[in-house]
């Protein structure tokens, strides 16, 4: 027989107002949640939206957040992916219901940041950095970038490491 | 002279499997097979390349676990057991193939390699440790290591926990090489932005990523992957070359696919009768692999060949020579089109050569040689490499790793994906408990270490990993369940103050791991260091009309508290502000030079005027203060009030000009409609105009200052305003209470119709028809204080308003320690501190969602963000707070945790002199 401290379960519940998202790769992401108990007994027979917004960068533009994503949720779900998303862009999702033609949310999660999925194809400044606790030797100016070498890495990148996600 | 370098890679790593309570568990033989497959024949490569003096560069990453379990002492133990009993079934062996005719050649093959390897073992008394640590100290070997558990770092939620795996780590590693590593290698290969901030804390000064990770970062590299790139923080970001790793890892077209080498999934632990190998077997009957392996891979069918040996071995010196070939190739192609030699950065699991591939061993050890004889190809570490060129291309890069599909995927799957909210509750239990024991006796002390080994070790990369390939699954999710369910009972003995000796030892005993652990790491303030990109210090010389104690809005007590933080991490910080009765002109105060306007300067009636005469006594004072302290680093200027002085001194001293925005005359006003406006505005536009970076004090600040003067977004940096929690009573958790005879709805703040108070009363009849009597407070004095009032009249809930008048900070804390709900219900709102108060006092909160209210506040998590304006909102989400005094106390403790990790002052001045470095740099 185990000791007990040896078969230990997971927690059903934390009894928190808990929304994460995560990115998953340029194109996805995850995001669990979880309702105190007393919001989710409320809330049992109601049916609940998954909303998705594309949230604007803090300085550089000037919109409000665009919803891009809304769907019912299937009772007791308590995670969800969005797939095919535009990449180098912020996300946030919120749950709410709909009361007499008004939209009531209840939660938001974090906002995420999902990676770009290709090089940037414009070119811009380039600068020079010294490495931390490194000695800085002058460098000379760059003679002629390489962008052909960039661009046939990542057109080899579907095979390497046995990462090829068709094998 | 090389025409390029060749850096390989080496990562070493397999998650802490030892179980002490009990012998014969399974899984320990990943370790002993990683012994005598991998390890001990890389090392015995390493060895004869030294003896036979071939000059070779290899970068060894090492896991603390795996340092861990190299160095323990019952585990060494163990392995000779399982050595031994190797031995015994090798001698068998020999005995059973001395008579088959196709594998006769094979008789005695491992009984050899077997004895070699004990003998090597022994030779090294055991530890591996004493001949890596030689072969560092002669220069062939970098040794680095990784994460304390090899967790997987862009899927943690806090900095605190990316610490914790990278110090806990490094201190481990020193503890055994006697000296900082110099370099991480990321557990697979995992970046996200803001690590490097945190390896720059720690001395660390490179890392690797995979190929896309250099090839996506920002702007694109001109070297390609042919030169590591340089992060914000100044740790340079090593990317992996695709070719090096196709040839070595790709199933089909790569060298261990040779249908010469061996055959890995023939093993006689499966083919032979259980009668025969059923000993030498895990309780005599599982079938596992016990390293004796017969056959060559021949080909893609089910028919395998006899191992041939020797043909092997020419295959790998083959193999060895056609990587040099290549790589040469490679890198003078590369070399054609940068001035500098290019680097081949070729990283591998150390697991791969040997185990995986049982030929890996030979064929390093031949490309070694390899090399050594290519006189136009060199090995390099990283380090070397950095030492020839230091400075390369700065780039921002974005998240990845090296897993299937290249970023988390592998790690977050519909397998796996249930680990995170454990995960991430244990990170956020682990900080709360971390702050709230600065210094811990025993045995909360003792506790607190063994919940951050639980928490380290639920958070190893190997259990979603295991999860998701499928391959000793239940296993992984007993750890992971057991470590979180360890770290739970841990933590609640400390929540609920009653530590079980029996249980505290009885976990302990289970993981014996990282013996000097100190689980303040956790804390969420972190280190108090400087940002990687500030100087040591800078002199500043910093401009506000007001400071205390005179104050008159929330400025003076921004710019105190500010120069104070800054003043605590190191910097000389000069304010020259208004004159305050019974100040003179130059006080010391907590650090920071105040100096003030002789009074005699400010003589006028106009207040136009009276501003012109301040900005001219600012720009004496500066010349004057230049002579006394000597030149200033930059000149921090707070709103137009200082703007024409801060302009002139920047100009006449050469001075960058950092310039705080607090808010604006557009949208105090909401618009432009007189020339006083319209002049303040031009003035802030001008300020604006000239700064080197501009600093608003939320997202929403930082948008409106960019539209409103012009101004390009990089140039703009957003940093909140900060709060001294330690200053703010908290509120004692009132019991949860539906009691409704005393319910307070507080508001605090000017009254002024911007403020929203007129929202908040149309809101109480509603709310009252919901949830009962309720009572609101206003505290606060201002114009629209009579329209207030005959609203309230008008909608008959006079009775239940109650205008409080002005308040002082003691009264404030009084008013929020009664309240039921704090209620911000602002149209506009720069930044909203009196909200950061609220939270600080753990009052539940309803806030407009509005300018920077938003970034304070996490909608349904720690507090409710209503639609500005919206009284039927107001009142809904108010009610459901006063129906629910469960979650109300929920928000309210998440709240004040929040307030006292994100808005501290100290996070503001290490943002702060971030954008003072970058100000600096652009001039």
């Amino acid at each position: 027989m185990l000791h007990y401290i040896d078969r230990l379960e997971l927690p059903q519940w934390y009894d928190e107002n808990i929304m994460n998202m995560m990115a998953v790769n340029p194109t996805t992401v995850h995001l669990y949640w979880e309702l105190a108990f007393g919001q989710w007994k409320a809330l049992q027979q109601c049916i609940l939206v998954l909303n998705l917004y594309d949230v604007p960068s803090s300085v550089s533009e000037e919109c409000e957040p665009r919803l891009i994503r809304s769907l019912q949720l299937p009772p007791y779900t308590e995670n969800w992916y969005f797939n095919d998303l535009q990449p180098a862009r912020r996300y946030q999702a919120e749950i709410g219901r709909q009361e007499d033609q008004r939209f009531y949310s209840i939660i938001k999660s974090n906002i995420v940041y999902i990676p770009p999925a290709t090089p940037l194809a414009t070119t811009q400044e380039i600068k020079w950095r010294p490495t931390a606790n490194q000695v800085v030797a002058a460098a000379g100016p760059v003679r002629q970038p390489i962008k052909e070498t960039v661009q046939e890495l990542t057109e080899s990148m579907s095979f390497y490491m046995g990462i090829n996600k068709a094998s | 002279m090389p025409a390029g370098y060749l850096c390989l890679v080496l990562h070493g790593h397999l998650p802490l499997v030892h179980h002490p309570e009990q012998t014969g568990v399974l899984e320990e033989r990943w370790f002993f097979e990683g012994l005598t497959e991998c390890y001990l024949p890389l090392l015995n490569v390493f060895s004869a390349l030294k003896t036979d003096q071939v000059n070779f560069r290899i970068t060894l990453s090492l896991s603390p676990t795996l340092i861990t379990m190299l160095t323990n002492e019952l585990l060494q133990e163990r392995y000779i057991e399982h050595l031994q009993k190797s031995i015994t079934l090798a001698r068998l062996e020999r005995e059973r193939l001395s008579a088959d005719p196709h594998f006769k050649h094979l008789a005695g093959f491992y009984l050899d390699k077997l004895l070699e390897i004990k003998d090597i073992y022994e030779g090294y008394q055991r530890n591996l440790i004493y001949p890596l640590k030689q072969l560092q100290q002669q220069g062939h070997l970098e040794i680095i290591t990784t994460c304390a558990t090899h967790g997987y770092l862009p899927l943690m939620t806090s900095r605190a926990s990316w610490r914790a795996q990278i110090k806990t780590a490094l201190d481990l590693y020193a503890g055994h090489f006697d000296r900082r590593p110099a370099g991480i290698w990321l557990p697979e290969c995992g970046y996200a932005p803001g690590l490097d901030e945190i390896l720059k804390e720690y001395d660390i000064t490179y890392f690797f990523v995979d190929t896309h990770g250099i090839a996506n970062s920002r702007p694109a590299p001109v070297y390609g992957i042919f030169a590591p790139v340089c992060t914000g923080a100044g740790v340079a970001a090593f990317g992996r070359d695709p070719e090096s790793s196709r040839q070595v890892w790709d199933r089909q077209g790569g060298y261990p696919g040779d249908p010469y080498y061996r055959e890995f999934y023939r093993d006689i632990g499966y083919d032979l009768d259980i009668d025969y190998i059923g000993p030498f077997l895990p309780g005599g009957h599982l079938r596992v692999d016990t390293g004796f392996k017969y056959h060559r891979i021949t080909g893609n069918g089910p028919h395998k060949e006899p191992y041939l040996p020797g043909a092997a071995r020419e295959r790998a010196a083959r193999h060895a020579g056609d990587f040099c070939r290549r790589r040469l190739a490679q890198l003078e192609r590369a070399a054609r089109v940068i001035n500098r030699r290019p680097l081949a950065v070729a990283p591998y699991d150390a697991e791969l050569f040997g185990h995986w591939w049982f030929e890996g061993p030979w064929w390093l050890n031949y490309l070694c040689r390899e090399v050594a004889a290519t006189e136009s190809l060199a090995m390099v570490t990283p380090t070397e490499y950095l030492q020839e060129y230091p400075e390369n291309q700065a780039a921002d890069l974005a998240m990845c790793s090296w897993g299937a599909g290249g970023y988390n995927e592998y790690w977050l799957n519909p397998s796996n994906d249930w680990i995170y909210k454990h995960l991430h509750r244990a990170e956020d239990r682990m900080s709360a408990l971390a702050d709230e024991y600065p210094q811990a006796g025993e045995p909360e002390k003792r506790c607190l270490n063994q919940a951050a080994r639980e928490l380290l070790l639920a958070q190893s990369s190997d259990w979603p990993f295991i999860i998701h390939s499928g391959t000793a699954v239940d296993y992984a999710v007993r750890r992971f369940k057991n470590h979180i369910g360890r770290f739970n009972i841990l933590a609640d003995m400390l929540a609920n103050h009653s530590i079980h000796e029996g249980t505290l030892h009885d976990i302990e005993s289970r993981s014996r791991f990282l013996p000097d652990i100190d689980y303040r790491i956790y804390r969420s303030s972190g280190p108090a260091k400087r940002p990687a990109c500030a100087r040591n210090s800078y002199r500043i010389l910093m401009l506000s009309w007001e400071y205390p104690p005179k104050t008159v809005g929330g400025l003076a007590r921004h710019v105190h508290d500010l120069s104070c933080a800054l003043v605590a991490a190191g910097d000389e910080v000069h304010v020259i502000t208004c004159p305050a009765a019974g100040k003179d002109i130059f006080s010391l105060d907590q650090g920071v030079y105040v100096h003030r306007i002789h009074r005699e300067l400010l003589t006028a009636e106009n207040f136009m005027e009276w501003i012109n005469q301040l900005n001219d006594g600012m720009v004496q004072a500066a010349d004057r203060l230049v002579e006394v302290f000597g030149s200033f680093d930059l000149v921090h200027a707070h709103d137009w009030l200082v703007g024409t002085a801060a302009g002139e001194i920047s100009d006449r001293l050469r001075l960058p000009l950092v310039a705080t925005i607090h808010a604006t005359e557009h949208g105090r006003n909401r618009g432009l409609h007189n020339d006083l406006q319209r002049h303040i505005h031009s003035l802030e536009t001008e300020l604006a105009r000239r700064a080197t970076m501009i600093i608003g004090c939320s997202g929403y600040m930082g948008r409106e200052i960019a539209r409103l003067f012009n101004q390009p977004a990089d140039k703009l940096r957003v940093i909140p305003n900060g709060v001294e929690a330690e200053s703010i009573l908290s509120a004692p958790n009132k019991p949860a209470t539906k009691d409704d005879s005393n319910r307070n709805i507080v508001f605090l703040g000017r009254l002024v119709p911007e403020k929203g108070v007129q929202v908040l009363i149309k809101a109480l009849p509603q709310i009252q028809q919901t949830v009962g009597p309720v009572k609101l407070l206003i505290a606060g004095k201002g114009p629209y204080q009579p329209e207030l009032e005959s609203l309230a009249e008008g909608l008959g809930v006079a009775g239940q308003v109650d205008f409080v008048g002005f308040v002082n900070d003691d009264a404030r804390n009084r008013l929020l320690c009664e309240a039921t709900v704090a209620v911000f219900p602002s149209l506009y709102e720069p930044f909203g501190i009196v909200a950061l108060e609220a939270m600080a006092a753990g009052v539940p909160l309803v806030v407009s969602d509005t300018g920077g209210l938003r970034d304070v506040i996490e909608h349904g998590v720690d507090g409710y963000l209503t639609p500005p304006g919206d009284a039927h909102m107001l009142a809904r989400y108010v009610s459901e707070l006063i129906k629910n005094p469960e979650l109300a106390q929920h928000f309210a403790r998440r709240a004040r945790r929040n307030v006292v990790t994100k808005f501290n002052w100290r996070q503001i001045a290490s943002a702060t002199l971030e954008v003072y470095a970058e100000a600096i740099n652009r001039t």
